[in-house]
């Protein structure tokens, strides 16, 4: 069968996603679940266990408190609170750690530290994957098993302020609300007061249960201005300040009351040293826990140091406190000194609750739950605690019954951590089959890819597929049956659980035959290429591919980039990898356009001949590779003399000055935004000028900017899309006005910062209309066969609609990015790329490094918490899935996609140069095929 | 006499590749507390000059090129002059490209600047030695298939040793091993020396071995 190369590599892609999401499946490992989670009817609770005599104690144990208030802190990282600048800025809660009656803990956040994640790990106690980032933008209902809806089953009252992620989370649970949203990152005090200004009035009523408070100041500060800023200290006295007032509020209720009241303050994750959150770097995933409540008094001298546990072990203390049942799911253990003060039994009787609880999810996860340790020690406690009942029941020497008690308690406490250990490992496991599966696939399609490429890349862009061999051939049928098998293997034998093995068999083995298929096909590609190789060689000796220095440095450097990524410090810090090879990619080019224009080199003339020589050796061969290569060798071959002769002054004087401009400009993009780990926290000018008192300066880079970039943009549009450019460029201006980010001449006090959300789809209105144009453009030229002249106005008035779009989405400060990189576009096409007649390989592969130099240059780093996810909510009123997740992904590869399409309308208008004015050439044709896919491809 | 030229290639060679060891072990005799890595800013000033003083001594005494016809000292006096003018333009302008590169504008200019100055030692001193200031002649040695002598071709070769030396020691800087010569510039100015070091060594021998296929025009 023949195909188009088009779309053959739309299948070689489609085929690639999957080996990608089956590897990624097993990657990302399946959270460990109780399988009954789905009915949420109570389970009549564990009883006590006794040994002979009956225990009458079957119901659930009261619960130890009577009110809770959760005060969770945003980003509060453990030296906040435990730290010096806890001393130095909350004082109260410092007293409290001290001296006060409370437990204070460091517990640790897993990754991905972002905050639904850990909302959920505080209140059902499980550990969620990464899957769950991807929903931190829209939240949906938990339903897993939680402390909050046991509460609210228990008929507890529950008030909630703060985050809407609370409000999303758990819908329909809380007798009284007041949502704030994460979104506006630079509102640091209104967000908070909007929690506060509720406080009086609740504490004074005391007709609830449990109450939940939410502030997101502390993180918007540190997303702005990081964690050294004076910003935070100002946060953190506020915080005291909340905490005191609760605090005495609930110690003077306690005394009209029996039970004692439960203060919990906690932050749901830490803060790197730049201020962002997501990774799991130490800085991120320690964050305080403090348990305050009268019942946990100390004599004067008791110092207790905060212990280090983990976060997931809240959800199991709070449901033994609210006396609920605790969560299904949960893989925490309690936290013991909560319940330290109690009777020996009640310890024992919460101890023996936890640790059931556990064991259920330990059988239901792993099959071989018996061989486990914690399994063995769960079971002699449970022996030893139904001696010491019975011994209790018979009212004992309490000496004896003590001593026993001790060591029932310490069997349970060492069981309890032996089974969250292993459940969390559990978590942690990767189901190796389908990554391996995954990998295959991947691989094969690589290479079937690659082993195609000169054929797709041919003067007729298609290529035969041998889709019928395959199924006749009886290398496929062997491959299918020993792939059948190993999986009937794997799938009998292996311990934990499987992805694959968990599909239906004919799923399964559609998989193998895929595979398998997918196989026979690189291998007849392999003989294919193998074969004429050989009649190549024995055919001539043209193919003399003497690599210039810049081929070499491309191809090596895209190779080391490659091997780079081998250390994990080469990925946190692979900006500064691009960084360097565009560097030496632009003196790498300073050197060939000095070696071919100053003069004295008289080696020249003889390269074009026998180029030329080489040339007439091809011919012949007209059909495949060959032409393409040669015309381009041509190309290059007789380039430097006649081109850069020609040139006139000023332009001469631009080529050789464009490499050095184009390396001050990347110098200076490097220094406005600092990323990565190691250096992130040095000072830049990004954060220059976005701090309040440089709005001005900020205001006028970003007019001159946009100046810029509608200069540099419009030379090659129609008139009516220029017209439309400029009017959306002033839209941007004053969409960045409107929400407070920069002003207007006349206006100098910002009172009024609206959401901005007129100006911004008055953008949206021009950027569709210049997107319309050009793909009217494109289609046109396809349908009518116009040639390449409108082809290549389509092409540009496309980009242009991403280079609007792109102005509209960037921060302000990263406007100059969006300039420098048209600049340096411009710079290359009119001043290198033609001048010097690189062919579409060197081009594309200098397209893909700035692309990703330009990546980094916008602030963003290979770390989840550098996204800017306030681009998705730009012209929205609400959160809407599908454009907020397109706007924020555009706005990320902002770069590498205005490199992208770059690239596709210099091509483009290269072929329509070259066929327009240089007709002597012999066979254009080869050339202009061999460019075309890449735009069949990318359009 | 090629093969004569070569062995005289190999000595001078190791001459420079001897002041280069010297510089690191002689201060330490004369200096209190002296090592490459703490005490990196003197060690590069020694460093350069001696290689300098090694590279003069051995141009005057070996005299590879052929003499140039005019000797009047007025002459002589400023080629003197142009090639300590080309010396700090090249100190310079590698400079300018390191701080391009990113490395920092406003700290660490000294030894951002010093460098710079090794590195035109390792590269420029050999070159204005041998090809004098006519950046034609640069050129020519530089571009492919240009040399027309055997020292023509070993300071290709040393220089971009040089350089790519200077290059590599770039690399580790990134890496979080946490040792004390992973800082700007050390890791940089030992690999521009290693590179000079190994070029100095490798090109006679690499003459040496391909002296059947190197067909100099004599001009």
């Amino acid at each position: 069968m023949r195909l188009g190369s088009g779309t053959f590599a739309a299948c070689c892609v489609v085929v690639e996603v999957l080996g990608v999401v089956l590897f990624l499946r097993g990657f990302f490992p399946a959270p460990v679940r109780s399988s009954s989670s789905s009915k949420h009817q109570a389970e009549p609770p564990a009883p006590e266990p006794s040994a002979g005599a009956s225990s009458n104690w079957t119901k659930l144990p009261p619960p130890l408190f009577s009110k809770v208030v959760i005060v969770l802190i945003d980003a509060l990282r453990d030296d906040f609170v435990f730290g010096s600048k806890g001393v130095k800025f909350m004082p109260y809660t410092t007293y409290l750690v001290e001296k006060g009656a409370s437990h204070s803990f460091v517990a640790e956040a897993k990754p991905p530290t972002v905050t639904m994640p850990r909302i959920k790990a505080l209140m059902t106690g499980s550990v969620p994957g990464f899957i769950d980032v991807v929903m931190n933008l829209n939240s949906p209902a938990l339903l897993e098993d939680n402390v909050i809806t046991q509460a609210k089953a228990a008929g507890k009252r529950i008030i909630s302020y703060g985050d809407e992620t609370w409000v999303k989370l758990f819908p329909k649970h809380f007798v009284e609300y007041d949502g704030t949203t994460s979104f506006f990152v630079s509102d640091y005090t209104e967000v908070d007061e909007n929690v506060t200004r509720h406080l009086d009035k609740v504490l004074k009523r005391g007709d609830w249960d449990v109450l939940i408070l939410h502030y997101l100041g502390l993180d918007h500060i540190g997303h702005v201005s990081g964690p050294s800023s004076p910003l935070i200290g100002r946060k953190l006295s506020e915080m005291d300040g909340v905490l005191m007032k609760i605090h005495t509020a609930l110690l003077s209720e306690e005394r009209e009351t029996l039970l004692p009241s439960l203060l919990v303050l906690c932050g749901d994750h830490g803060m790197s040293e730049t201020g962002g959150h997501g990774a799991s770097s130490t800085e991120e995933v320690s964050t305080p826990l403090l348990l305050v409540s009268s019942a946990f008094e100390r004599k004067p001298g008791d110092i207790r140091y905060p212990k280090h546990v983990q976060q997931t072990d809240l959800a199991a203390t709070l449901a033994i406190g609210l006396g609920l049942p605790i969560p299904k799911n949960s893989v925490g253990h309690l936290l013991f000194p909560a319940i330290e003060g109690k009777p020996m039994r009640e310890q024992l009787r919460f101890l023996h609750l936890n640790t059931v609880q556990l064991t259920k999810l330990l059988q239901e996860n792993v099959p071989s739950f018996e061989k486990e340790p914690g399994f063995e020690q769960f079971k002699i406690s449970e022996r030893l605690h139904g001696n010491w009942i019975r011994l209790y029941l018979e009212e004992n020497n309490s000496e004896v019954l003590f001593n026993l008690g001790t060591k029932v308690r310490r069997q349970y406490l060492d069981a309890l951590k032996t089974l969250s250990l292993s459940l969390s490992r559990q978590v942690a496991q990767y189901d190796v089959y389908s990554m391996v599966v995954g990998t295959v696939v991947v691989l094969e399609v690589l290479t079937l890819l690659l082993l195609s490429i000169p054929q797709a890349l041919s003067s007729k862009a298609e290529l035969e597929v041998p889709l019928l061999s395959p199924v006749f051939s009886l290398l496929f049928y062997l491959t299918f049956l020993v792939l059948s098998a190993v999986h009937v293997i794997v799938c009998t034998s292996t311990e934990s659980s499987c992805y694959l093995c968990s599909l239906s068999w004919l799923t399964a083995g559609g998989v193998m035959v895929l595979v398998s298929a997918l196989l026979c096909a690189v291998v007849s590609a392999l003989t294919k290429v193998l074969v004429r190789g050989k009649l190549l060689s024995k055919n001539a000796a043209h193919s003399n591919s003497r690599w210039s220095e810049l081929d070499l440095l491309i191809l090596l450097g895209t190779l080391g980039h490659v091997l780079s990524l081998g250390a994990s410090s080469f990925i946190e810090e692979e900006h500064q990898t691009w960084y360097f090879l565009v560097s030496t990619l632009c003196l790498a080019l300073c050197h060939d356009i000095y070696r071919n224009y100053l003069p004295g080199d008289d080696c020249e003339p003889q390269r074009c001949l026998h180029v030329e020589g080489g040339f007439d050796g091809a011919t012949p061969a007209l059909q495949d590779k060959n032409t393409s290569s040669a015309v381009l060798e041509l190309n290059r071959g007789c380039k430097s003399p006649s081109s850069l002769g020609t040139l006139r002054g000023y332009e001469k004087w631009m080529v050789l000055a464009s490499p050095w401009v184009i390396l001050t400009c990347c110098r200076l993009l490097r220094s406005l935004n600092q990323t990565g780990v190691q250096w992130a926290h040095r000072p830049d000018l990004g954060h220059w000028l976005t701090s309040s008192d440089h709005k001005a300066a900020l205001s006028v880079l970003a007019a001159l900017s946009l100046a810029v970039i509608f200069a540099l943009i419009q030379r090659r549009c129609s008139p009516a899309s220029k017209v439309a450019m400029a009017l959306g460029l002033l839209g941007v201006y004053c969409y960045r006005a409107a929400i407070g980010n920069v002003l207007f001449p006349w206006q100098q006090d910002n009172k009024d910062i609206s959401k901005g959300i007129l100006e911004a789809r008055f953008v949206y209105v021009f950027v569709l209309g210049i997107l319309f144009t050009g793909t009217k453009d494109l289609l046109k030229s396809q349908v009518v066969a116009a040639g390449f002249t409108v082809k290549t106005v389509g092409l540009w008035e496309l980009y242009s609609g991403f280079v609007l779009l792109a102005a509209l989405l960037l921060r302000p400060h990263n406007l100059p990015v969006l300039v420098l990189s048209l600049l340096i576009q411009t710079l290359m096409a009119k001043f290198v790329w033609k001048p010097l007649r690189h062919d579409v390989a060197e081009v594309t592969v200098m397209h893909y490094w700035f692309g990703q130099a330009f990546f980094y240059f916008q602030g963003n780093s290979n770390n989840i918490a550098t996204v800017d996810i306030s681009a998705g909510f730009v012209g929205l009123d609400t959160y809407v899935e599908i454009p907020a997740i397109f706007l924020t992904a555009f706005a990320t590869y902002t770069g590498p996609v205005l490199w992208a399409s770059h690239l596709v309308s210099f091509l483009s208008s290269e072929a329509s140069r070259i066929t327009a004015g240089d007709r002597s050439l012999d066979s254009p044709e080869g050339l202009l095929e061999g460019r075309s896919p890449c735009h069949r491809a990318l359009s | 006499m090629k093969d004569t030229d070569i062995k005289r290639l190999l000595y001078t060679h190791l001459l420079c590749i001897c002041s280069i060891i010297l510089s690191i072990f002689i201060p330490s005799f004369f200096l209190e507390n002296f090592s490459i890595l703490e005490t990196h800013l003197t060690w590069l000033c020694i460093c350069s000059v001696s290689v300098t003083a090694v590279n003069l001594v051995l141009y005057l005494v070996v005299k590879p090129n052929a003499s140039s016809k005019r000797s009047s000292l007025s002459f002589k006096v400023t080629r003197f002059v142009k090639c300590c003018v080309y010396f700090l333009m090249s100190c310079f302008t590698f400079h300018v490209i390191f701080v391009l590169y990113g490395a920092p504008l406003i700290e660490l200019v000294l030894e951002t600047f010093l460098f710079a100055v090794t590195l035109s030692t390792f590269t420029t001193v050999p070159c204005l030695c041998l090809l004098g200031p006519n950046i034609k002649a640069w050129l020519r040695v530089f571009s492919r298939n240009g040399v027309t002598s055997v020292w023509e071709n070993s300071l290709q070769i040393t220089t971009i040793s040089s350089f790519v030396g200077a290059w590599l020691g770039a690399f580790p800087i990134p890496l979080d091993w946490e040792r004390p010569w992973q800082v700007w510039p050390i890791s940089c100015t030992l690999g521009a020396t290693f590179g000079y070091v190994a070029g100095l060594f490798i090109s006679p021998l690499w003459i040496y071995w391909n002296r059947k296929q190197l067909t100099y025009k004599n001009n």
